[in-house]
């Protein structure tokens, strides 16, 4: 144990830690696999994972239906808004160069945020559900259930999505064409629609952690910034591409970010990750868990 | 030296005497934008319209500039003037320390964008914790009336115009004289094909980093005049990625890689910007028509305005003779 | 005046080049032959510098390069490539005055090469065989010592062929500038070249004249397969 802390307070960190970096192992993962296999940074992603929290909202309010409910719901619809962004935008951008490739996303990123800011303004709303006061506590350790179910979700779904890369004909049929997308062009794999499936894929992953963030965050278009940037921190530390590795990532950071929060200074949380990433950026910018894990 | 092309001298001739023209403080206040973002974006293209280093993050260099010269004035009772070049240097050498090991680790591509987000938003969320340069408070400088050794004008904006308008030509004329010269010719080298461009004797690293820390300094001087016109400044609204995408769009609509695109652009996006804040009465549209408008210039007109111009003018003169 | 010895490069622990040695001597002019594969282009790198050596030497007028970065060889060594790396969205005067800015040293080299009438157009518009000539030129602007050629016939037209033979065959007579050239196009490498070094899975299994190689059992048992 860390001297200094009693360990309840040490597990209470670690807990929160695990919730954060299920949220980050979720939005990286989806970044990650959208990367892996159509070579495009979607500057887009966390605004999308926000548009599912603005969601969540929505229906908590005018249905009282509980965001964790709502996934069934939310994964195939934020999937189809993936495959359209695909269709009407990426499609067009996904053969040029990098830079138009992220000016496009950009652009993209501003009218979903201002989009939002229109429709609810830029105030903060809050899910208040009863499950946000479910807590269970044993000595001195406390986990809410909107966290509990967080981690639970994002293992479900991550392994998931592995099984379905790993055994399904679509799955293997993206794995292909990351591998190399004109062997599987020659395989007769129609990228396209492999892109499309990806975005779809990376754009339900960004939703199911809006919709779990939505159970124990405030709501608000900005959130997206941050997330942004951190998205990228996990994705670049894991090995761009590489969907494990986006995960262990994801929980790296989230860690990272909750201790520094604890024992440094709480508004340097998000400085220390960027500080790491640049450094990795610098000297390893294949990732630091690059042995080949990409699924 | 090499020529200044008239069409330069006549947009330069118009900028001058529009502001005397029409006097009306809004249309100032205008007019100083765009001419402010004109500048900036006139930096960010020595960087990454000829060398190819796209930025995402030259919002860091802007707020650097920014808050040297506030801080100066308002805790050291410092001249601008002289804040503006110690702010100069402070973001040349920052450009430096974070960009040198980015080259010399061959850091490109999409990895580069990414270091200059995450470079800009550590600086960021560093100030938004940081008592000395006053946290999420940000730097208020005094008010001093009209004064030109404070730089500071009350009365009327027709100082501020021909301030920064006197930089944006100094910052068009420069990039015009670089892009001419050799050094501006290997830069696009490096920005063509940079393994090509060691083939041929340039030395890329050195050429790189010279090119960033030009435009860090420039766009640290705009900052410094942003700081003396708002008198405020705070990291949300000067360090932030949206500051850093206005520094980028104009070189976008205009054409990066060519001298004028930037100021074209500018005076193309902002007063058209202004109009939609205030046609539709909205502080968020002029936001979405700034994605809308990066969307637009990827799909539609990759190489800018100015560009699509010049051939459109060549090829009438092909044929009309 | 180069000079390799024992270089080893070699890939994730696939050998590309094994222990080559070899020797170009001033207004030489060598072809360098072996089948796709044979670890060509990869010593042409190794001499550029755009790769390091696993181990071995390259020597410049008795000066060792392994330290010397890629540009500042690129003083004395010029490179061409496979496929022609020209500066599209630069004009073919710029693409050469990016060396040095003389523009009337631009319009000889450009004039030899048969470019001066396109000398304001933009790079992208030439044609494949014209841009390997501009990368010819441009390569000429540092007055090197020897060029590197990869592949300069490939995918070029046979007057372009003979005029590209002829400048170098020049160039070579007239400023005593050594060649090292890359190519498959046997007819036509043979009509220039001096000498010939044929590679075969990264190692040396011939060096002589065209005559001599052309008739050497190995080498056609390297281009035939077993």
């Amino acid at each position: 144990m860390i001297p200094g802390i009693s360990s309840s307070i040490f597990l209470n960190l670690l807990f929160n830690g695990f919730f954060l970096g299920s949220i980050y192992a979720l939005v990286g993962a989806g970044l990650t696999l959208v990367f892996g296999v159509t070579r495009l940074v979607n500057f887009a992603h966390s605004i999308l994972m926000v548009s599912a929290m603005y969601f969540s909202y929505y229906i908590w309010s005018v249905l009282g239906v509980e965001p964790f409910l709502l996934l069934p719901l939310s994964f195939p619809l934020f999937f189809l808004v993936g495959y359209l962004i695909y269709r009407f935008l990426i499609k067009f951008v996904v053969d040029q160069s990098f830079s138009s490739q992220v000016l496009a996303t950009l652009g993209l990123f501003l009218i979903i945020q201002y989009g939002i800011v229109m429709l609810w303004t830029s105030n903060t709303y809050t899910v208040n559900s009863p499950l946000r006061n479910i807590v269970f506590r044993f000595d001195g350790v406390f986990i809410s259930l909107p966290h509990l179910l967080t981690f639970l979700t994002t293992l479900a779904i991550s392994f998931a999505l592995y099984y379905f890369l790993k055994t399904t004909y679509i799955g293997r049929a993206i794995r292909a064409t990351a591998q190399d997308p004109e062997a599987a062009k020659i395989l007769g794999i129609e990228t396209n629609y492999i892109y499309s499936i990806s975005l779809g894929l990376g754009t339900g992953l960004a939703a199911v952690a809006g919709n779990m963030l939505a159970m124990s965050y405030s709501i608000d278009p900005y959130i997206a910034d941050v997330f942004l940037v951190m998205a990228f921190v996990v994705i670049i530390m894991g090995g761009m591409g590489n969907y494990i590795g986006a995960i262990l990532a994801g929980y790296i950071i989230g860690m990272l970010e909750v201790f520094t929060a604890f024992f440094f200074l709480p508004l340097l949380k998000h400085a220390v990750p960027l500080l790491l990433l640049i450094i990795i950026l610098i000297f390893k910018p294949e990732g630091l868990l690059s042995r080949r894990l990409r699924a | 030296m090499s020529r200044i092309p008239n069409t330069y001298i006549a947009l330069f001739a118009a900028l001058a005497i529009f502001p005397a023209a029409v006097n009306n403080v809004l249309v100032h206040d205008v007019f100083i934008l765009s001419a402010l973002y004109a500048y900036l974006a006139t930096a960010w293209n020595i960087q990454a319209g000829f060398a190819g280093l796209i930025s995402i993050g030259h919002a860091a260099y802007f707020g650097i500039g920014a808050y040297t010269t506030g801080i100066l004035g308002s805790k050291f009772g410092v001249p601008p003037l002289i804040g503006f070049l110690a702010g100069a240097l402070i973001s040349g050498a920052f450009a430096a320390a974070t960009s040198a090991p980015v080259f010399r680790f061959g850091v490109k591509g999409y990895y580069y964008v990414l270091t200059t987000l995450a470079v800009a938003e550590a600086l960021r969320l560093i100030f938004l914790a940081w008592d000395f340069v006053g946290r999420s408070e940000g730097v208020w400088v005094p008010p001093r009336g009209d004064s030109l050794w404070h730089l500071q004008f009350a009365s009327s904006r027709i100082p501020y115009v021909y301030i920064i308008l006197t930089m944006l030509i100094l910052a068009t004329l420069l990039s015009h004289y670089i892009r001419r010269a050799q050094f501006g010719l290997r830069l696009l080298s490096i920005r063509e094909d940079e393994e090509a461009a060691q083939s041929v004797g340039v030395n890329t690293f050195r050429h790189k980093l010279i090119a960033t820390v030009m435009s860090a300094s420039l766009t640290s001087l705009g900052g410094a005049f942003y700081i003396q016109y708002t008198l405020f400044v705070e990291p949300d609204t000067s360090m932030s990625v949206p500051i850093s995408i206005d520094i980028l769009l104009p070189a976008m609509i205009g054409g990066q890689g060519t001298v004028i695109g930037p100021l074209v652009g500018s005076f193309v996006f902002n007063p058209l910007s202004w109009l939609t804040r205030i046609f539709f009465a909205s502080d968020v549209l002029p936001y979405i028509l700034r994605g809308i408008l990066l969307i637009l210039i990827v799909l539609l007109m990759p190489r800018g305005l100015v560009p699509v111009v010049e051939d459109y003018v060549k090829s009438r003169r092909a044929r009309g003779g | 005046m180069l000079v390799l010895s024992n270089i080893t490069k070699t890939f994730g622990g696939v050998v590309a080049v094994r222990n080559m040695s070899m020797e170009i001597e001033k207004g030489e002019l060598v072809g360098l032959i072996g089948p796709n594969g044979s670890g060509k282009t990869t010593l042409l790198d190794v001499i550029s510098g755009f790769y390091k050596p696993d181990s071995g030497l390259v020597k410049l007028d008795g000066a060792p390069l392994n330290r010397t970065p890629p540009f500042e060889r690129a003083k004395h060594i010029g490179r061409t490539f496979q496929i022609p790396r020209i500066f599209s969205r630069m004009t073919v005067k710029e693409n050469l005055m990016v060396v040095e800015m003389n523009e009337e040293k631009a319009l000889q080299l450009l004039e030899m090469v048969q470019l001066s009438r396109l000398a304001d157009e933009y790079a992208s518009n030439l044609s494949g065989g014209q841009q390997k000539l501009l990368e010819f030129a441009r390569t000429l602007m540092m007055n090197p010592k020897i060029v590197l050629m990869d592949e300069p016939f490939a995918g070029v037209s046979a007057p372009l062929i003979q005029r590209l033979s002829d400048v170098i065959l020049q160039l070579n007579s007239e400023k005593k500038i050594a060649f090292l050239i890359v190519e498959h196009n046997l007819a036509a490498l043979f009509k220039v070249c001096h000498r010939c070094v044929v590679m075969d899975q990264g190692s040396m299994i011939a060096d002589g004249s065209p005559e001599d190689v052309s008739r050497n059992s190995q080498v056609i048992k390297a281009y035939m397969g077993e």
